[in-house]
């Protein structure tokens, strides 16, 4: 019985050396397979794999490392979603000088700079579940879809569906990197074929490459309670696990249903 | 004909009911993301959303029809938030597409409170935002048994009915159309514990501050019950104690105004 299971499980049992490596491999990252097995597959057979530098935390090669998460959407065919969690983020404050320098810088360089920080930067700390950033990552997918975008690109459109109210500027400041966020949410829009984002995001942003789950340990309820104006709101009965997931619940919604408040 | 994102992605969906306004998808907003063993432990990706989707008319002018379908989608959404916010437990909004006409909510694993009481199955011509319409030739004797699969007795689900619906009522929203099958019993595996109920059809769902409107609107529900669910009368006594209970000092004009319009039924009178 044993015999016959081992080999239909590569990634996970024996061969969980192989699985790391092949894991660092951007090609896994466009590979849009229904089957991971049949991924596996066709990338140990078409491209032999490039083993990267182990990461810190998570040298074990039993666990898989933290990756960033590529999300095809079907009914967006031309575009794909890049999305990574950094955690202990050290260079908000530079990051965000060269953000607002980039905007300004003309010419060629300002293209390669623009290029370089092509990316929605989150404050994690205002997101409170993955549905939550998904549902505005979706948002601003369709609204760039049907050409009503209401700011200047798509990944400023996140952060501008992600706060309650109006005012873009209110948003950047809020839900974008400011000098004290220690927690970021990195996430490129872009054609099926970029090339290597997760070594783009690292490039940009010095920080530890964490798992989404790690958004538990991260999220300020009390600012989004804030921001969404629920304090004065009490609920009676709810013990703090489901008080947690109402205020997912009344915040997803919010940001789904953004252009119609 | 250009085909958008939102009509692709109820391609993508399963009709499940239809009714005269809308028809009803289950499918999936977000896709599974590439890495299988994703770091999350409850990935939201697996969860499916139901479509409520309001199609163009033909029997109206397009002009009409059009901004009909907007007004009514954001009408629906924004009474869904307002419940929310109140702490009314009602399925979450997962996507908007007013233009198109398209309203993705939550999706709430469990049946209707009609199906589990014995009132069988919801008739064709009726809208209905449950899975239950696919599969339940089962005898009336199965309820029972269905009912004790949710941990709960018909009484305190008639409690659980009244509390939310003066949950809602609190907050000033006025549902229009409250039946039994517009709510559901979400299953105790999935609510965490107890079976949860939970109000759904916002359709008609608009704000009113006025006695009148909230005691129409559980007039609605009694006849409701007493057409679908004939045998099982008395059990409104239990909704309409728990909802006097959660009302507090507001029950009394509304039970004032309940026995007049009982009397009158749910229309004012024409005269004067």
């Amino acid at each position: 019985m044993h015999a016959v299971v081992q080999p239909l499980l590569p990634p996970a049992s024996k061969t969980s050396r192989t699985s790391f490596a092949l894991s660092s491999s951007p090609d896994l990252f466009h590979s849009t397979c229904s089957s991971q097995i049949a991924s596996f597959t066709s990338t140990n057979l078409s491209q032999p794999s490039v083993l990267r530098h182990p990461h810190p935390l998570h040298g074990d090669v039993n666990s898989l490392p933290p990756k960033m998460q590529s999300l095809a959407y079907p009914q967006f065919p031309s575009t794909t979603v890049h999305l990574a969690l950094f955690t202990h983020v050290k260079n908000a404050i530079q990051l965000r000088s060269r953000l607002v320098k980039a905007a300004e810088m003309p010419g060629q360089e300002g293209e390669v700079e623009r290029e370089a920080v092509n990316f929605a930067f989150v404050n994690a700390g205002l997101i409170c579940s993955s549905l939550h950033l998904k549902t505005a990552i979706h948002r601003a997918l369709a609204a760039q879809a049907q050409n009503t975008l209401r700011t200047k690109t798509v990944h400023s459109e996140i952060l501008w569906i992600l706060n309650p109210t109006n005012n873009i500027s209110e948003a950047i400041r809020r839900y974008g990197v400011s000098d004290t966020t220690e927690s970021l949410f990195v996430i490129r829009v872009s054609g099926p074929d970029l090339q290597d984002p997760q070594s783009k995001m690292s490039q940009v942003v010095d920080g530890t490459l964490s798992p989404l789950s790690d958004l538990q340990n991260i999220t300020d309820w009390a600012s989004i309670r804030k921001y969404h104006k629920l304090n004065d709101i009490r609920i009676d009965d709810l013990d703090q696990e489901e008080e947690r997931q109402w205020i997912v619940n009344v915040v997803t919604s919010t940001v789904a249903a953004k252009d119609i408040i | 004909m250009v085909v958008n994102a939102t009509q692709r992605l109820l391609e993508t969906s399963t009709l499940i009911s239809q009714g005269a306004e809308a028809k009803i998808y289950k499918g999936q907003l977000h896709p599974s993301a590439t890495l299988k063993n994703s770091s999350l432990k409850d990935d939201p990706d697996a969860i499916p959303v139901l479509f409520k989707y309001r199609f163009h008319k033909q029997y109206r002018h397009p002009t009409l029809d059009t901004s009909l379908t907007k007004a009514r989608v954001q009408g629906e959404a924004r009474a869904i938030l307002r419940c929310l916010r109140a702490g009314v437990k009602v399925p979450g909004i997962r996507m908007v597409d007013a233009p198109e006409g398209v309203l993705g909510i939550e999706w709430i694993d469990g049946k209707s409170v009609r199906f589990l009481l014995g009132g069988g199955a919801e008739g064709e011509e009726e809208i209905e935002e449950v899975d239950d319409a696919v599969a339940d030739e089962d005898e009336d004797s199965e309820q029972e048994d269905f009912l004790r699969d949710y941990g709960v007795t018909p009484d305190q689900v008639m409690k659980l009915i009244g509390t939310e619906i003066a949950k809602m009522h609190k907050a000033d929203v006025v549902h229009g159309d409250l039946t039994t099958s517009n709510m559901m019993l979400r299953h105790p595996l999935k609510a965490g514990g107890s079976a949860e109920m939970v109000l759904i059809d916002f359709g008609l769902a608009y704000v009113s501050t006025l006695v009148e409107d909230k005691a129409v609107d559980l007039y609605v529900l009694e006849r409701a019950f007493s057409s679908t669910h004939p045998s099982s009368e008395s059990l409104f006594a239990g909704v309409l104690n728990a909802y006097a209970i959660k009302m507090g000092k507001d029950w009394k004009a509304i039970s004032n105004r309940l026995d007049e319009v009982r009397l009158r039924g749910r229309k004012r009178s024409m005269l004067g």
